[in-house]
């Protein structure tokens, strides 16, 4: 591989899997902001079931959004650095689904 | 000198001995990462021999370390990022709560010219000063501050000729400012004598002035002439204390009034004298109590805006006729208390439900006219008026007044109100 394709990869890595992280962190503000009402209008099967583990509070989504959003950014980037074309391959389209996922926090 | 370099995906022992140069070589799994240094052959060997192919990368390796430690520095940027982002987001709201915002607004009468009480959006009731601003809306000025010395007008009205200003303040002044000649000042009603207005409304040729607040219905003669200080009197004609009223509106006829009042527990929907206060009629046994009374140009229909959020529409084709319910399909809620009738009498305009739209009803077709937006979302509609027969002024929280074309269903004119 040349050195600019090297480059174009790094950066494109890199911007990939640190808006994945952020879009994550928008997330997880947003749910502390509407935490008054997120127990109704949560979607996600999973949260609906850990903020009824904590009796409607917030704080055991947060705390697993978050280990969650480092581990798997963790293994993406392990991934990229054991091979640079699957990391890229798994980060990229993520990064998609993030921006649908934020464009839908925005707008839904 | 013995060191293991990596070259593409094999690894290999070199020797630097100058007598005799060696190399071993062994594939990698992956992509290596760096080059080691051993201080002799033997341990270079041994390593390589305990590991003939290295393994792929496990857990809690230092790559796995490295590439955790770096997801967790990159959440707390992000973190970083979007805790500035939730602060200026949150000082620009707090900045947009001291902006301004119509908290009342009237036409002059001449199909171009509104009156606005404005206030600062703080709460903070020792600094919530309102004052009026006139603007023009055939012109691309800026609304401009009146500068009359009234403290903290609360609400106001303009005589139908235009010619005279009503405006009750916060301590119980009523105020008329000729508008049309010597912008003079005249105290209706000074602070003496009741308390904090909650509504006032002129009649039709200009003479009354009839004024709400917790005592009761108040008539002023506007035509006396200026204000000599009597306390109890200057020009009032009569005091209507008998039952609590919570809203009133009068006919164009400048003799009837209408109020909603309790009486021993009845809420009623009552005519009264502009002559001497006097109830004459009961309409109608109402089931709650009605937040705003409007009464159309030609003083056929009146509208009753309940504070349940229903809507009571009443007709009565000529004044020797009695009142009666005019029910027009889909005319029931509105939210925002808005009712205009426009000055032709052919169409009213309420708001729907979330007070976000605006509905003209064709009340000789008894039909949805037109049905559009009005404000923007996060802003509540405060109120709207017919400044013609095609275009209505709207109102909102979100500092802007809003002209919009009837038939196009678009705005035709945004003024917004600074500070």
């Amino acid at each position: 591989m040349s050195p600019s394709l090297i480059k174009t990869l790094n950066g494109l890595f890199t911007f990939a899997w640190i808006f994945i992280i952020l879009v994550s962190v928008v997330d997880g503000y947003l749910v502390w902001h509407f935490r008054a009402v997120i127990a109704q209008v949560e979607q996600n099967p999973a949260g609906i079931a850990m903020l009824a583990m904590a009796g409607g509070r917030v704080w055991l989504f947060l705390s697993a959004k978050s280990f969650g959003t480092i581990l798997a950014s963790t293994w993406l980037m392990v991934t990229y650095r054991k091979n640079a074309i699957v990391g890229i391959a798994i980060a990229v389209p993520l990064a998609l689904f993030q921006f649908g996922l934020l464009l839908f926090l925005r707008y839904a | 000198m013995t060191r293991l370099l990596q070259s593409g995906t094999q690894a290999y022992i070199k020797n630097f001995s100058y007598d005799r140069p060696e190399h071993e070589t062994v594939d990698l799994d992956a992509t290596p990462l760096g080059v080691s240094f051993v201080s002799d052959r033997e341990t270079a060997c041994a390593g390589l021999a305990d590991h003939p192919k290295l393994p792929p990368t496990k857990p809690f390796s230092s790559l796995w370390l490295r590439a955790f430690i770096e997801s967790l520095v990159a959440l707390i940027l992000c973190l970083v990022v979007v805790s500035f982002w939730v602060l200026r987001r949150e000082i620009n709201e707090f900045r947009a709560t001291q902006l301004l915002f119509p908290t009342y607004c009237t036409s002059l009468h001449d199909g171009k010219s509104m009156i606005a009480i404005v206030a600062p959006r703080l709460s903070f009731e020792s600094q919530r000063k309102t004052h009026l601003v006139q603007n023009d809306f055939s012109t691309e000025l800026p609304p401009t501050r009146l500068d009359f010395p009234i403290d903290n007008p609360v609400c106001i009205d303009v005589a139908s000729n235009g010619e005279n200003l009503f405006v009750g303040t916060a301590d119980g002044t009523v105020y008329c400012v000729d508008l049309k000649g010597t912008k003079s000042l005249t105290v209706l009603r000074d602070s003496t004598i009741g308390g904090y207005p909650l509504g006032l409304a002129s009649s039709q040729d200009g003479k009354t002035l009839v004024t709400l607040d917790l005592t009761g219905l108040h008539a002023w003669n506007v035509e006396i002439g200026n204000y000599e200080h009597e306390p109890g009197q200057g020009h009032q004609r009569w005091h209507q204390r008998s039952e609590p009223v919570s809203c009133f509106a009068i006919f164009p006829d400048s003799k009837t009034g209408v109020c909603c009042r309790t009486n021993q527990g009845q809420i009623e929907l009552a005519e009264f004298s502009i002559e001497t206060g006097e109830i004459k009629l009961i309409i109608e046994r109402m089931p709650s109590l009605i937040e705003k009374l409007t009464i159309s140009p030609d003083g056929e229909f009146l509208v009753c805006l309940m504070q349940s959020g229903e809507i009571n529409l009443f007709n009565r084709p000529s004044s020797s006729e009695l009142w009666k319910r005019c029910v027009i399909p889909g005319l029931g809620t509105g939210s925002s208390f808005v009712a205009s009738f426009s000055p032709n009498a052919a169409m009213l305009i309420t708001s729907d439900m979330d007070g976000s739209r605006l509905v003209a009803w064709n009340l000789a077709e008894k039909k949805v006219e037109h049905e559009f937006d009005v404000h923007y979302r996060n802003s509540v509609m405060m109120g709207c008026e017919f400044l013609d027969d095609n275009r209505v002024v709207s109102w909102g929280q979100d500092n802007i007044l809003r002209v919009w074309d009837l038939h196009a269903a678009s705005p035709v004119r945004e003024v917004k109100l600074q500070q």
